[in-house]
């Protein structure tokens, strides 16, 4: 999808200022042009867009029309939706940005903001709930637990999507006086830099309108008016189902902000958005990142000669009951993925609504497309929590739908009696991906050296997308970053099995697990090491460990970034940070990206520098020009372990 | 509820005119201190009439023990 | 999609919200006892917006046997009656004999007209001092009362220390006279500024642009919250005017009384969003009028004690650290009225209520009393007051010091709750003044510009012998602590025993307050 829209969008009036980013990123990038403020309280995953808006608050940022942004952070997440409810009250447009427990902490004032028809956007990185245990990564239960209190919800399959939803949804909200939720899967989509394109402002200007002109002030000393009464036997119920007047309108909203916002930028988007639905006998359905995977693992099966489409469910408020059905009544099964479990219920909520909308239209309810069967409809978990939803996965539920398989509700990704075994995971990246695998330590800078390498990767008009894979205990763990470039958009969202270049920053990794898994053939290993003779470098590695490299033919790499840290850092506190900035040197030494963009070396460094003080240019030109030579000396110095090392020629006879 | 007027009394004594009002059957008596609105008062109850300041409300009156009745009054 | 029967409904936009329209068709209906049948379902129900000062249509003259009859004769125009009428009911105004025979001679009706003359009175104050200076410039005061918004409390009538004020049964011919005379009343002119002194705080409600919370809130006779709010009203918009003040209310008797669909006596911008938020909500508003230039307005928070002292303490606490000009008057009734009365962190210890009942085994509340205003006064730069409505004055002050106040303001107001106190329907003042005597709620201003220490920022003024630890009668010798209070209340009355002794939980109780109130006299350096 995002293929088409960006290819797409060359040719429309707006096509979008390209760039990589995260879906935080797009979503404060609209957010501090068109609204006056945010309130907002730290929670996990969301906390990363509540803090670009404050920093652009902190250095005086002006929206659109030149109001001055403000930020406020109250005590807690009840709190700062209520600040929102007085903000927008007062005539004013904010936001929020929460997740999780945040969320259901704002239940309560959900309703009170839908009931006073402020229409408010906010911004929620999905995450699971506590329950048996905290979890700060995704999943829909939060979501889920909020979706009948009046509020229009639309999901993001990606970042792009996040920050397009985020105007999409402004306008709409503010068309037909009803708020709006605008989802995307924490860390998942909210921490993934990808290839993106931002909407440029004056597009945004026009498209979501100036304040002033949109909105009404119901706390005006001048016009003094009474909001939130309350209401006996007498009213309530009137007033209740009279709202229902408003919410008539809230589709047609949203349909026609999404077409306007096509239009204008070539980046599609509907209610429901069918992915090789046209002749497809099984389907797979659900909201969010991992309907990307879905797509990209339909793309495979059908090559495999399988008739598999895929339905993302991008608005779940107002839900699309009439355009599901359409979407899905041609096919013999389709099975509904959703990120949370709920046992007690009829079936998952997303399950539970397609069901009943089949229903209805089965009875002939006025409004639905007329049908005569109903397909099989299963229903499974995956996801929670951030659990890796794979590509084999989708094989696996596929496999389960034309197998007429029982039962009718399974899981994903875990061993269990309800569990499907997948029974492969197909490599589904674009042909010709180069992907990195990172096992390093929390607080080596890493994770921003990931971002750093993709934001240069970008800027070369590569297709990226860099994650890590976030735990949430602090530093000094063991942590592992992805990085994945291409010249197609990367569709997968899930953790890359299938890797080019693993970096150890971390000396320890082969006594934790296996870092060469999922290390292709002829890939790249690259060795942190204070050794400088290679031949010691690879007496370190276990023979077990010697062995794979052989046989997988890898090329092994070292170097002393710890050393090199240690002598370009400005202060001591920035030498860990420093490792990590040193690996994009190496990164770029070993990967093919410099030789396919056909750049001279110094060309590269001119573009790198530049990406570099994108990231830390705040923090003065000293840290900019350390961070240079870092990369420069981990390019230069990087050293190979020479094959007849790893394979003596001796060996090599015998073999 | 303390504080119910009963009737506004007014008595011809030696020293002149006084008048009270009398509240919950007697247990509350309130003094009325101004002598020349007593006067005045008394001086439109001879005419018939009720005293001004009574004529909203249209309190018991008791003149010299007696119950009065303006002209208009039945 | 949903069920929908699509309805072609237009949406009013509130800013154009029709008033006359409102209060014909709506309020009507209401008025007429037909609006639960006949009304539909339509938009403006859906909003739930009224327009300001709705509740002036309410009639609540069936609502007490009797009503107050003003006796001219005997007043001398201390307005306190005007002041702590709960409900807007009473008002005075001062009004130039010329103007009066001007104005008074449009009246038709000839017994009206004598019924409006003759509630005006030369007073010493209006009169006598002004002709005194000019010949020809005294001003004839006079008392009216409002029989549809009087409820019949007779806190009027406690308040009126010269007997101008009196219970009258109501009966078919009073009651359309009294309608007839306050109607002939408002059309008079608004008292002119030649006899409003500004410095004298008791002569504000003369104007109506003090009157911001009209009458015909549904709170119970005689409430103390509703004298508060008025008071808070009165002097905001006094020095501020009306198009300089809104509120944020926090859930409770506050927004059920006030805020019942369709009847609004507040004549400002008033919202509700729910019961433990306001001072969050008010966050939002300021920000935005900060943002469009309004730092001149003014923005208060109602709360009772469960909403400031318990479920919305940390909003309360956050919003004081915001530095936001924000006002919060508490309204502290020591339970939770509007639930049913129910123990808060702000009940006295012994004190009988739901969820503290005084049983066989626990004789009511345990616990101590939370001291909210003492709280609120360690939080950085915060101006806090605590008072009563019967210290008018001091109440006064601290609502026009809280507005001057650049940054937060808190002001803990006593207010009793009759059916929870156990209080007679006119006591709200009375029993306001003797939980100050009793030091079972002592009244203190803390300004955080009075001074560097705690003992120059906070000022104990207006308890009586503020440097002793009980407050003795000088004419009776009586001596009045926790325990004159608890007997004076019905939610004191279990622990009395048959010859009047307290029990020793309410002993506890007395030593309570008196290290409450020794702690107060440390701060501000009183002992």
């Amino acid at each position: 999808m995002s293929q088409s829209k960006a290819e797409s969008g060359k040719s429309a009036p707006f096509p979008g200022i390209p760039t990589t980013a995260d879906g935080s990123e797009t979503v404060v990038w609209v957010e501090t042009k068109i609204t006056q403020s945010a309130c907002a309280y730290p929670i996990t995953s969301s906390s990363k867009m509540g803090e670009g808006y404050n920093l652009a608050v902190s250095n005086g940022t002006k929206n659109l029309w030149d109001d001055t942004i403000i930020f406020l952070e109250p005590e807690s997440e009840h709190s700062a939706a209520t600040a929102c409810e007085g903000f927008a009250l007062a005539g004013g447009r904010t936001t929020t940005f929460t997740s999780g427990q945040g969320l259901v902490l704002m239940k309560e004032v959900l309703y009170t903001i839908s009931g006073k028809g402020l229409p408010i956007v906010f911004h929620i990185g999905a995450r699971a709930l506590t329950s048996q245990s905290l979890n700060v990564h995704a999943g829909h239960d939060d979501v889920m637990a909020v979706a009948d209190c009046g509020w229009g919800m639309v999901f993001g399959m990606n970042g792009q999507a996040s920050g397009d939803l985020a105007a999409i949804v402004r306008r709409a909200a503010e068309d037909c006086g009803r708020p709006f939720m605008n989802v995307q899967d924490g860390f998942l989509t909210t921490h993934t830099v990808e290839s993106t394109l931002l909407a440029e402002p004056e597009l945004l200007k026009d498209f979501v309108g100036s304040p002033s002109e949109r909105l009404t002030s119901l706390f005006d000393p001048h016009n003094p008016i009474m909001t939130g009464t309350v209401q006996n036997q007498d009213s309530y119920m009137k007033g209740k189902i009279a709202q229902r007047a408003y919410y008539d309108d809230m589709m047609p909203a949203l349909k026609s902000a999404m077409e306007e916002w096509g239009r204008l930028t070539g980046r599609e988007y509907s209610v429901v958005e069918p992915y090789r639905m046209d002749d497809a006998e099984y389907a797979l359905v659900g909201m969010g990142s991992m309907m990307e995977t879905a797509m990209a693992s339909a793309d495979y099966l059908r090559e495999q000669g399988k008739k598999v489409g895929v339905v993302h469910v991008s608005a779940f408020r107002p839900f699309p009951g009439p355009e599901i059905v359409e979407a899905l009544k041609n096919v013999k099964a389709f099975a509904v993925i959703e990120r949370m479990d709920n046992p007690i219920a009829q079936s998952n909520p997303l399950t539970a609504e397609i069901k009943s909308s089949f229903a209805d239209a089965l009875t002939g309810h006025a409004g639905y497309p007329t049908i005569d069967t109903i397909p099989v409809i299963y229903s499974g978990s995956a996801g929670l929590g951030s659990r890796d939803v794979r590509p084999g996965d989708f094989v696996a539920t596929c496999a389960h739908m034309w197998n007429n398989g029982e039962p009718r509700y399974f899981v994903l990704g875990i061993k269990h009696d309800l569990a499907l075994d997948p029974p492969f995971d197909p490599d589904i990246r674009p042909t010709g991906s180069f992907s990195m695998r990172g096992h390093s330590v929390g607080g080596f800078g890493s994770v921003t050296t990931n971002k750093v390498i993709a934001s240069f990767l970008g800027e070369l008009g590569w297709s990226v997308q860099a994650y890590p894979k976030y735990g949430s205990e602090k530093k000094g763990l063991p942590t592992t970053y992805f990085l994945s470039v291409a010249t197609e958009p990367i569709r997968t969202h899930c953790e890359m099995n299938h890797v080019e270049f693993v970096p150890l920053n971390d000396v320890n990794a082969f006594q934790y697990g296996n870092p060469l898994g999922g290390l292709q053939e002829d890939g790249m290993l690259f060795i942190q090491s204070d050794k400088t003779d290679p031949a010691e470098v690879w007496s370190a590695i276990p023979y077990e460990s010697q062995e794979i490299i052989r046989k997988r033919n890898i090329r092994v790499f070292a170097l002393n970034t710890v050393k090199i840290a240690r002598e370009v850092a400005p202060t001591a506190d920035l030498e860990m940070r420093m490792q990590g900035i040193v690996l994009a040197g190496i990164f770029l030494r070993v990967s093919p990206i410099v030789e396919a963009a056909n750049a001279t070396k110094e060309d590269l460094f001119v573009r790198i520098e530049d990406a570099l003080r994108k990231w830390f240019g705040k923090r003065g030109e000293a840290v900019v020009q350390a961070n240079v030579q870092a990369v420069s000396r981990g390019y230069e110095e990087v050293f190979e372990i020479p094959a007849a090392i790893i394979t003596p020629p001796q060996e090599a006879e015998v073999a | 509820m303390p504080k119910i007027l009963d009737y506004v009394e007014y008595t011809k004594t030696d020293d002149g005119w006084t008048s009270q009002k009398i509240h919950d059957d007697g247990d509350f008596v309130m003094e009325r201190r101004e002598q020349d609105a007593i006067d005045a008062d008394v001086r439109e109850i001879e005419t018939g009439a009720r005293p001004s300041w009574t004529r909203l409300g249209l309190p018991r009156i008791i003149v010299n023990g007696d119950t009065f009745r303006a002209r208009d009054e039945d | 999609m949903s069920d929908a029967n699509t309805t072609d409904a237009p949406k009013p936009s509130p800013a154009l919200l029709d008033i006359d329209e409102f209060n014909r068709r709506i309020v009507g209906a209401y008025n007429r006892g037909v609006a639960e049948k006949e009304l539909e379902a339509d938009t403006a129900t859906a909003l739930s917006v009224v327009p300001a000062g709705t509740a002036v249509l309410r009639d609540f003259s069936y609502i007490a046997p009797e009503l107050p009859i003003y006796d001219p004769s005997n007043c001398i125009a201390c307005m306190e009656c005007v002041i702590e009428c709960p409900d807007t009911a009473i008002l005075a105004k001062v009004v130039h004999p010329d103007t009066l025979d001007e104005e008074t001679a449009k009246i038709s009706d000839p017994d009206v007209r004598e019924a409006v003359r003759s509630r005006f009175t030369k007073t010493k104050k209006y009169w006598d001092a002004y002709e005194r200076k000019e010949e020809g410039s005294g001003g004839l005061f006079g008392i009216f009362i409002d029989p549809t918004k009087c409820k019949g409390c007779a806190e009027c009538v406690d308040q009126c220390d010269d007997f101008a004020l009196s219970m009258l049964q109501k009966t078919d011919k009073n009651i359309p006279q009294y309608r007839q005379t306050w109607n002939a009343y408002e059309n008079l002119p608004d008292t002119s500024p030649d006899y409003i002194n500004e410095r004298l705080l008791t002569d504000m409600m003369l104007t109506e642009r003090t009157l911001l919370y009209a009458g015909g809130a549904g709170s119970c006779a005689g409430c103390g919250e509703g004298s508060a709010i008025r008071m808070m009203l009165a002097a905001t918009g006094f020095k501020h005017g009306a198009e300089q003040v809104g509120i944020v209310a926090a859930t409770g008797c506050n927004t059920v009384y006030a805020a019942t669909y369709p009847y609004n006596p507040y004549r400002i911008p008033w919202t509700n969003s729910l019961f433990e938020n306001a001072p969050a909500d008010a966050m939002g508003i300021r920000a935005r009028w900060n943002q469009m230039g309004w730092q001149d307005k003014k923005l208060w928070v109602l709360g009772g004690d469960g909403a400031m002292n318990d479920i919305g303490f940390q909003s309360l606490s956050r919003m004081m650290l915001s530095g936001m000009d924000i006002n919060v008057l508490v309204l502290d009734t020591q339970v939770y009225s509007n639930t049913g009365g129910q123990a808060s962190t702000a009940s006295y210890t012994g004190q009988n209520t739901k969820m503290s009942f005084h049983g066989t085994a626990i004789k009511g509340k345990t616990e101590k009393r939370k001291e909210l205003a003492q709280i609120c006064m360690m939080h950085p730069d915060v101006y806090v007051a605590q008072t009563t409505c019967a210290d008018f004055n001091h109440f006064y002050k601290a609502v026009m010091a809280a507005n001057e106040y650049p940054g937060p303001a808190i002001i803990n107001v006593y207010t009793t709750c009759q059916p929870e106190h156990g209080v007679a329907d006119d006591m709200a003042s009375a029993q306001a003044r003797l939980a100050k005597e009793s030091r079972a709620f002592p009244i203190f201003i803390h300004d955080p510009q009075a001074g560097d220490l705690l003992k120059e920022r906070i000022d104990l003024r207006g308890n009586p012998s503020a440097r002793a630890d009980w407050y003795t009668v000088p004419k009776t010798g009586e001596v009045i602590d926790f325990i004159t209070f608890a007997r004076s209340e019905g939610r004191f009355a279990k622990h009395f025993d048959a010859d009047g002794n307290p029990s020793d939980e309410l002993l506890a109780a007395k030593e309570d307050r008196l290290r409450n109130w020794r702690m107060l006299q440390e701060l501000a350096g009183n002992i």
